[in-house]
């Protein structure tokens, strides 16, 4: 290549790493998007609620190890071993492996970013903002004491009048929402912006794990947010959900809750057995057997998982039948687990195992997570599990397999893509000794606990009897605890260490076979020089033949670096990867910390009960999102932040898709939905699935009552709610219609409007209680939520009305259009169905 | 300000002397020798499939039989990797899991709280004490008294928060529920104690929330309940007389029983036969003249967050209560 050719070809990657760079220092640190920047924040910021739940834990085993000790009281041991629950369960393990999937998936993808980098800083944000709100009571001494799972009536109004639960549900809200954001980031990205080539069936199994693991989350998290705002409901406004008394019943919160905290925690297994594959391939040189097998067993778990949940239930009074069919499901996620294990050992059968610092946290999982897995199996077994529940039984299992099977995995991640992120080698016998104790304390600690349920101690006591002869197991338990403290100390030391001083790795220290072996270590701000085009499940051992025509494949290697000065990546078909289109994603901003900021103020108004800072803050967010979204549209509109196949402004745009061209770009194909519509319509799912839990509320106190309405009245008239529902039909036939011309999308808007308040006029009318009984606090209730969501979808039809109006066009407001609107139309009306037809009808 | 008597037995003493188990491991009962039963089923298919899992990959990982090939691009499937994956993770969890289910079923079936019995008792979970009502009017609290060889029925309720009743030698543990009634069978094979345990975290004194089954034999179960049933001891001698005065001037009365007086509160347990129970606090104290004096004077010192509140005494007022009550065995 000629001097100037190569000065040209430098000139160029560093035009593409500046279009692609956060800016430098503080306003960098507020406004940065890029995903292997939140991505980080995510993992460290789990690292530092790992510590700290450890450092809980280990205070509640030195109440612990003698009997009758009085090291801590017994208040402040509840307030412990509910802090160590939820800052494990909500603030560790789920968002570091979210953030952990944030910064490699693109990479491993052959992409630049996930497809919404600004939602993903937010998503970031309100984290952080959950786990403060949940440790803030820490420091105001109104710590909450129910145990994570947070059974009512102890956690209802009457038994817990402080603070401290307010504040618990809260934190777990926000910490939820922003697992779902994130969640929908994975989901798009993995569907919609994988490198051309990379069909579903080339894509790394870490990348199916994470797609699983998502989709699981987008169905299990809106159940755990439904359980919280109804108890938050009965909290603050009396809202007899759970109360018996009332016609609400104490179980509805286990079942809601337990639809989520089963898949919880595969939702937190199946990317740690994702990175289980993805590091034993690389370290035994030879790709995971039976991938598809593999790939279905993922889905085989994750769909399985969400017929278990009762089995944290056995002991509240089922019929035998009930009991004996939710063992059984329990049995049967056996055979998909069995699989990938299998698989494991074949693969390192059937390659060369180097036994490196990775691979020991490896060997380190599969002889404590099936070790877990089998005393799952006893305490799946119904009948024996009324000895084993809510014993040190059952802590020694969940914390076999939780730890097992997912720490470990993630400690192996993190010294297995440290040199990735840093471009660092950890030292490696230093990872082995740090494996090596906190293998041996881990059992020392965990394994005299499965002993201690079988002589009956059972779980959340802060002291016990001397005489029954627990203090030599519970000392070895405490000793093992600090082993195992010692061994994380050592892990976290040595990466530490490795940060400044550790030898320099170069981009593929492992010979791995994924793309994010292609990249620098550190990856450069733009990640892939050029969008590789894939051909194989292992693209960097061997290139194999993408199945693309080769213009495509030339085209994608010119636009693939095509740069514009702007932050480019490809949009490919689901299936095959077929290329798609250009999108331009959005860059740096401070509206997301915004954002997030404004939506915690409105929030804690809400918790301490301060209606006007509660109204500033919800009004100061509102100006926020659409800021937010007028900085994204005008970014669009010169350029940046668009899906437009290059198209110079939007009305463009919506012309040449309404001629259905393949784009601006000769790609040969049909340039499909947008990536805007597919994350729409996701968190429409989202919403439905949150309906969903509001009528399983509903359906299951109906169930259990022997009048509806359950003081033997009347249900409310149902004229004003009949005619809402009609003008919301009216509403939902201008569905399609915005890009059509404005006049139709604001009919559409008034008939929403107008049913909006025609139904609240006839709620208010009806002399609705919310906290009369659980039947008015049902239709109260479920009413608000229709409510709700239509004015959501009233907002953005509202402002695309607006924009409309003015000629201009948002393509992104568009978009997103359809589904809400869909959404919000599908939710009044099985709201309607629920609440004023049901007791008519049953 | 009254001077009160600090007779609080020290932690250490709690019960004190006899080494007692609580344990699922020595069943006493039927339903409890069945899941026993269940349990070594399983610990022994749980350590054959451990062995063989982790010899396998013992077997794998110390690997000799390489080829000098790179391997990383040969495609999916062995024969021996088939072999290991439909072996291994089909083949095997079916065969342990289908024969262990089926038993599972069985035992479910053995154990389910049917079946008509000859006596039945309620047991109410407080925080954070039980309360136990028989038929005829008896009520009693945190001992539970049955014939030995009798399967007797347990109905189990609350008004407060979610309690589970579990007696780990006699069975499986059942919840109780607020809105809902609950059952379990309880029968011990023989005369003995059995010591029991509230397994749903119930609030902050939910580690001393514990309880004592004493199977008798059935004539002296028969009698223990006739002596139950009536009506308190009528004291004897001053200090008792006006021990009973305190009790009711105090406001003991308005949270406790004791049938035949005017006391007639119903937010602590029943007081008429204290002086029978071998403990007080929910098995917490022995019931010995100290402890008594102790848990009166200052029930926080002993169990913080239990429901009952300083008695306000002096000095000889408490050792006249505690005289009155010694007396209503």
């Amino acid at each position: 290549m000629t001097d100037e050719l190569q000065r040209a070809e430098r000139d160029h990657l560093a035009a593409i790493e500046a279009a692609w760079s956060s800016k430098p220092g503080l306003p960098g640190f507020f406004s940065a998007v890029n995903h292997k920047q939140i991505g980080l924040r995510f993992i460290w910021t789990g690292v530092a609620f790992l510590l700290i739940g450890g450092v809980e834990a280990l205070l509640l085993r030195i109440q612990l190890m003698r009997a009758e000790n009085t090291f801590l009281g017994p208040d402040t041991y509840n307030q412990l071993f509910t802090m160590h629950g939820t800052t494990m369960m909500f603030l560790f393990a789920v968002p570091l492996l979210e953030g952990l999937a944030m910064y490699l998936v693109p990479l491993q993808l052959g992409t630049r970013d996930l497809p919404f980098p600004r939602l993903n800083a937010f998503g970031y944000w309100v984290y952080v903002a959950g786990g403060v709100l949940l440790n803030w009571s820490l420091l105001t001494g109104s710590v909450p004491d129910g145990g994570w799972f947070a059974y009512v009536p102890l956690t209802g109004p009457e038994f817990s009048p402080t603070r401290a639960l307010d504040f618990w549900l809260l934190g777990v809200t926000f910490v939820e929402i922003a697992g779902i954001v994130g969640a929908i980031e994975l989901i798009v990205v993995i569907m919609r912006f994988r490198a051309p080539g990379m069909s579903l069936g080339r894509m790394p199994l870490f990348v199916w794990s994470v797609l699983v693991m998502a989709a699981m989350m987008l169905v299990a998290f809106p159940f755990v947010i439904v359980a919280s705002t109804l108890l938050e409901l009965e909290r603050k406004f009396g809202a007899p959900f759970y109360d018996a008394a009332a016609g609400g019943n104490p179980l509805l919160w286990q079942h809601l809750f337990w639809i989520f905290g089963h898949p919880e925690v595969y939702i937190m297994l199946l990317p740690a057995t994702g990175v289980v594959s993805a590091v034993v391939a690389v370290h035994v040189g030879r790709r995971i057997v039976a991938y598809p097998l593999v790939a279905a067993s993922l889905i085989g778990i994750a769909i399985v998982s969400f017929g278990l949940w009762v089995h944290h239930m056995f002991a509240v009074g089922l019929p035998v039948m009930v009991l004996g069919l939710f063992a059984m499901a329990s049995y049967f996620i056996a055979i998909p687990s069995g699989i990938q294990v299998f698989a494991w050992i074949a693969t390192i059968w059937e390659g060369r195992p180097r036994w490196t610092a990775p691979m020991w946290f490896v060997a380190g999982f599969f002889f404590i997570f099936v070790l877990g897995g089998i005393t799952g199996i006893m305490v799946a077994s119904a009948p024996w599990d009324l000895q084993a529940h809510d014993t040190f039984f059952v802590v020694a299992h969940f914390h076999y397999v939780l730890i097992g099977g997912v720490v470990f995995p993630m400690l192996a991640a993190l010294h297995h893509w440290f040199p990735k992120m840093t471009g660092r080698r950890p030292t490696e016998w230093a990872g082995k000794l740090a494996c090596a104790v906190m293998f041996v304390g881990f059992n020392v600690t965990f394994f005299p606990q499965h002993w201690l349920g079988l002589q009956g101690m059972a779980r959340r006591v802060y002291t016990y009897d001397a005489t029954l002869g627990w203090e030599t197991s519970n000392l070895w338990s405490t000793i093992g605890a600090f082993v195992l403290a010692a061994g994380f100390a050592v892990f976290f030391v040595n990466l530490a260490h490795a940060w400044r001083r550790g030898a320099v790795a170069g981009g593929d220290p492992w010979c791995g076979d994924t793309l994010e072996w292609a990249t620098a270590s550190p990856p450069a701000a733009h990640s892939h020089d050029v969008i590789p085009v894939v051909g194989s499940r292992s693209p960097q051992w061997e290139t194999g033949d993408p199945g693309l025509p080769d213009e495509v494949v030339e085209a994608v290697a010119v636009t693939g670096t095509s740069w514009q000065g702007r932050r480019e990546v490809i949009r490919t078909s689901v299936l095959d990867a077929r290329p798609q289109a250009i999108v331009s994603l959005p860059g740096p901003s401070y509206w997301p910390v915004i954002s997030a900021v404004f939506l915690t103020v409105a929030v804690v108004g809400v918790l301490v009960n301060w209606v006007l800072l509660a109204a500033a803050g919800g009004l100061a967010l509102l100006v926020s999102f659409v800021s937010w979204g007028e900085s994204n549209r005008r970014a669009a509109a010169a350029g940046e932040g668009a899906d437009d196949g290059g198209a110079a402004d939007d009305a463009d745009v919506l012309a040449a898709r309404r001629r259905s061209a393949a784009g601006a770009m000769a790609l040969h194909t049909d340039p499909g939905r947008s990536a805007v519509s597919t994350g729409a319509w996701l968190t429409v799912a989202v919403v439905m699935v949150l309906t969903g839990g509001f009528a399983y509320a509903y359906y299951y106190l109906r169930l259990g009552a022997s009048a509806w309405p359950l003081d033997g009245t009347e249900p409310a008239a149902l004229g004003g709610p009949l005619l809402a529902a009609v003008l919301v039909v009216v509403a939902l036939t201008t569905a399609s219609t915005i890009e059509r011309g404005f006049l139709r999308g604001l009919l559409g808007w008034v008939a929403l409007a107008g049913a909006s308040v025609v139904q609240m006029v006839s709620l208010v009318a009806s002399d609705a209680d919310i906290s009369a009984d659980a039947y008015g606090a049902a239709v109260v209730t479920l009413t608000a939520w229709a409510l709700i969501v239509a004015a959501a979808a009233l907002a953005v039809r509202g402002l695309g009305v607006y924009h409309a109006a003015r000629g201009q066009w948002s393509l992104s407001l568009v978009d997103a259009d359809r589904p809400i609107w869909i959404g919000a139309g599908v939710v009044w009306l099985v709201m309607f169905a629920v609440v004023h037809l049901t007791p008519r009808v049953f | 300000m009254t001077r009160r008597m600090r007779l609080v037995a020290p932690a250490g003493a709690l019960l004190a002397g006899c080494a007692e188990e609580q344990g699922s491991l020595a069943p006493a009962s039927p339903d409890a020798r069945a899941v026993d039963e269940l349990l070594w089923v399983m610990v022994s298919l749980g350590a054959v499939v451990f062995i063989l899992v982790i010899t396998l990959l013992v077997y794998a990982g110390t690997g000799r039989r390489r080829t000098d090939e790179n391997t990383g691009d040969r495609d999916d499937a062995t024969p021996r990797s088939q072999w290991l994956v439909i072996g291994g993770g089909v083949a095997l969890p079916v065969v342990v899991l289908v024969p262990l289910a089926v038993f599972m079923l069985v035992t479910a079936n053995r154990v389910a709280p049917t079946g008509a019995t000859e006596l039945e008792v309620r047991v109410i979970g407080n925080q954070y004490w039980w309360e136990i009502e028989y038929p005829g009017g008896v009520t009693t609290a945190n001992e539970i008294h049955i014939p030995a060889r009798t399967p007797v029925r347990v109905v189990l309720e609350t008004d407060d928060v979610i309690h589970s009743f579990w007696i780990p030698e006699l069975g499986g543990k059942t919840d109780m529920i607020p809105g809902e009634q609950t059952e379990s069978i309880l029968e011990a094979d023989e005369p003995g104690r059995y010591l029991g345990q509230c397994a749903e975290f119930c609030g902050i004194q939910h580690a001393r929330m514990r309880m004592v089954v004493i199977a008798q034999e059935p004539a002296e179960f028969e009698a223990w309940l006739r002596y139950q049933a009536a009506p308190a001891a009528e004291p004897v001698g001053e200090q008792a007389l006006r021990g009973r005065a305190t009790f009711v001037e105090t406001g003991c009365a308005s949270c406790h029983t004791v049938r035949g007086t005017s006391a007639d509160g119903e937010l602590g347990p029943d007081l008429t036969h204290v002086a029978s129970r071998s403990t007080l606090a929910a098995v917490t104290l022995p019931n010995t003249r100290g402890n008594l004096g102790g848990w009166i004077a200052d029930p926080q010192s002993i169990k913080p967050g239990a429901l009952m509140p300083p008695a306000p005494v002096t000095g000889p007022e408490l050792l006249d209560l505690i005289a009155y009550l010694e007396g209503l065995r």
